[in-house]
């Protein structure tokens, strides 16, 4: 049971990086190779606000958001913008670029060490039954749900969203009906920045402490996440960011530690080649391969 | 020779540009035929392994480490590549990095090479070897994009069902070219570890196969000279920006991003090498192609 709350944790992190490459991926068919390390920002931006500044942990929430939405606007203005349609690498490569810049630049002021969260963060455990959860993974939790949550009503109920998946589907007939696709693909790069960076304090309260080098692990995975729920496939990313933390959490428990990683990639591979579309691909995933 | 001091790269980054470009033709031709590989550095780990056992453990001399590797390379090219088939684009990158994040693990715990702690032992490689070794694939190269298999290269990948429908195979293209870069990529490693003489699983990371991405998108997918080009490009930049320590991999970044946003198809384009070939040769740029890479014009000439 112990086991099962951390794997819903660890996964639903997982999640929420994944559906940010999947919002992006799923418009503009582009990986987002920047995406791990604005994640990892989030992480310092929470850290800048909880120890210099001294506020408290809700407005490091807003910042880190914040912080990491702009952090994407600039990406899609330098990497993406520019680019000419027919350059499917380019872009990708440019924010390969950019990761190195964000990393470079936030050892540069932090480090290359990771760096203690204060314990003004109160930590709360409550006992139920024989598990045991903290106040943080609840906050983990809470947060990563309100946050899903709110992204599926703004795809599926706002004007944003319709505009988003008209875009998605095909973005020529998206624009004759009068959709500005430009904008909408900012406000992409911009939300799925905002989740990484949402995700990017979460896990730097869970594990105490913001570490410049955890964008590549965690979006590396995060990667795989998105490709086994189905690339650009929202839910997908969800249920696949479930499934891979719980795999990891329980091949930890069961078996050894050593080969957690093995189960998500023999996963990812294993996907790959019998299912490409992923568990919840739909047609679209089907004609992108 | 002191006033070439300052200006002469250290023997040590000769033999890394040249591993490089050799990981950067590994690379390129499977690009070549359209397949997006991030694994490369498996093959590249594959043979470092493989050859530092047969010279270490076995204590065979040299020359059976690249036959070792050749093996390897096609080997494992051959296990990966066949399924890989399946899928392609951004997915086979996907299944690729999953490859090469396994094998990661894999040397992480084989005890026999090491595991976590590395491997050493492995000593013989120079600057000529390498440049011989750069030399006969350079070789090989010209000669391949000027032959049959190499057009149908071209052709598999800008349109792989018009490819099918003129006769050619593309199964059987694609897995050759594969096995190719499998193979380089393998034998990069062994001049790689045999020169390091100490090799850990995470001196093959994924960054190492993101590497030789870098060097082919800078220089030009369309041409191995443009992907030999980003290789040396992008290996000596660092050394000459040594002065700038502090922000040099800021720099590199900053590099990348530009190139991508104002010269996306690369900077040793096709239409760069006819010309320059035209140059040598003194023909009229009447010979120059068609005006479909013009693209490339107005925006990108400024930078170059």
């Amino acid at each position: 049971m112990q086991q099962v709350i951390n794997g819903l944790m660890l996964g639903s992190m997982y999640s929420l990086v994944a559906i940010g490459y999947t919002l992006v991926f799923g418009l503009l068919n582009l990986l987002n190779f920047a995406h791990g390390d604005v994640f990892m920002f989030g992480g310092f931006i929470a850290l800048f606000i909880l120890l210099s500044l001294k506020l408290p942990l809700f407005v490091a929430f807003i910042g880190a958001m914040v912080g990491c939405g702009i952090l994407g606007f600039v990406l899609e203005l330098v990497c993406f913008r520019p680019v000419k349609k027919e350059y499917h690498l380019a872009p990708a490569l440019g924010t390969l670029g950019f990761s190195l810049v964000v990393i470079e630049l936030t050892t540069k002021v932090w480090g290359t060490e990771p760096v203690s969260l204060p314990a003004s963060v109160e930590v709360i455990n409550f006992q139920v039954g024989n598990v045991l959860i903290s106040s943080v993974q609840i906050l983990i939790l809470a947060v990563a749900i309100g946050l899903m949550a709110s992204l599926e009503f703004l795809i599926l109920k706002t004007r944003l969203g319709r505009a988003l998946r008209a875009v998605a589907e095909d973005p020529n007939t998206a624009k004759l009906l009068g959709v500005n696709s430009v904008r909408i693909i900012v406000a992409a790069f911009v939300i799925s920045s905002a989740l990484a960076g949402a995700a990017g304090i979460l896990l730097a309260l869970r594990l105490g402490l913001a570490n410049p080098n955890i964008g590549f692990t965690y979006g590396l995975k995060a990667l795989a996440v998105m490709a086994i729920g189905g690339l650009g496939n929202m839910r997908g990313a969800l249920v696949g960011g479930l499934i891979i933390g719980m795999a990891e959490v329980l091949t930890v428990a069961f078996g050894s530690a050593t080969y957690s990683d093995v189960v998500v990639w023999t996963a990812l591979i294993a996907i790959l080649l019998f299912k490409p579309s992923g568990l919840l691909g739909t047609r679209l995933q089907e004609e992108r391969r | 020779m002191e006033a070439l001091q300052g200006i002469m790269p250290e023997k040590s980054v000769l033999i890394f540009m040249g591993v490089n470009i050799l990981m950067a033709w590994g690379f390129w031709i499977m690009i070549a035929t359209g397949q997006l590989s991030l694994g490369n550095s498996a093959f590249m780990a594959l043979g470092a392994y493989f050859s530092g056992v047969i010279t270490v453990k076995l204590k065979l001399p040299l020359p059976y480490a690249f036959l070792g590797a050749i093996v390897i390379g096609a080997v494992s090219g051959a296990i990966v590549g066949w399924p890989a088939l399946r899928i392609r684009g951004i997915y086979l990158a996907m299944a690729t990095i999953g490859v090469e994040e396994v094998l990661q693990i894999f040397f992480k715990n084989f005890e026999y090479t090491g595991a976590n702690v590395g491997f050493n032992g492995m000593r013989g490689t120079t600057v000529e070897l390498v440049y011989g070794v750069v030399f006969v694939f350079f070789l090989f190269l010209l000669k391949l994009s000027n032959s049959r298999f190499g057009r149908a290269m071209e052709a598999v990948r800008s349109d792989e069902v018009a490819a099918s429908a003129m006769g050619l195979n593309p199964t059987y293209v694609k897995m050759v070219a594969f096995i190719i870069g499998a193979v380089m990529s393998s034998i990069a490693g062994v001049l790689y570890a045999h020169f390091m003489f100490f090799i850990a699983p995470e001196h093959f990371g994924l960054m190492q196969s993101i590497y030789p991405v870098l060097f082919v998108t800078l220089g030009s997918v369309e041409t191995f000279w443009g992907a030999a080009f980003g290789a040396i490009v992008l290996t000596l930049l660092p050394e000459y920006l040594r002065f700038m320590t502090e922000w040099r991999i800021v720099l590199y970044g900053v590099l990348i991003v530009l190139v991508m946003a104002v010269r996306p198809q690369g900077i040793i384009s096709r239409s760069v090498v006819v010309r320059i070939r035209n140059i040598f040769k003194g023909s009229t740029p009447s010979r120059r192609p068609q005006p479909a890479v013009a693209p490339s014009g107005p925006s990108g000439q400024g930078s170059s």
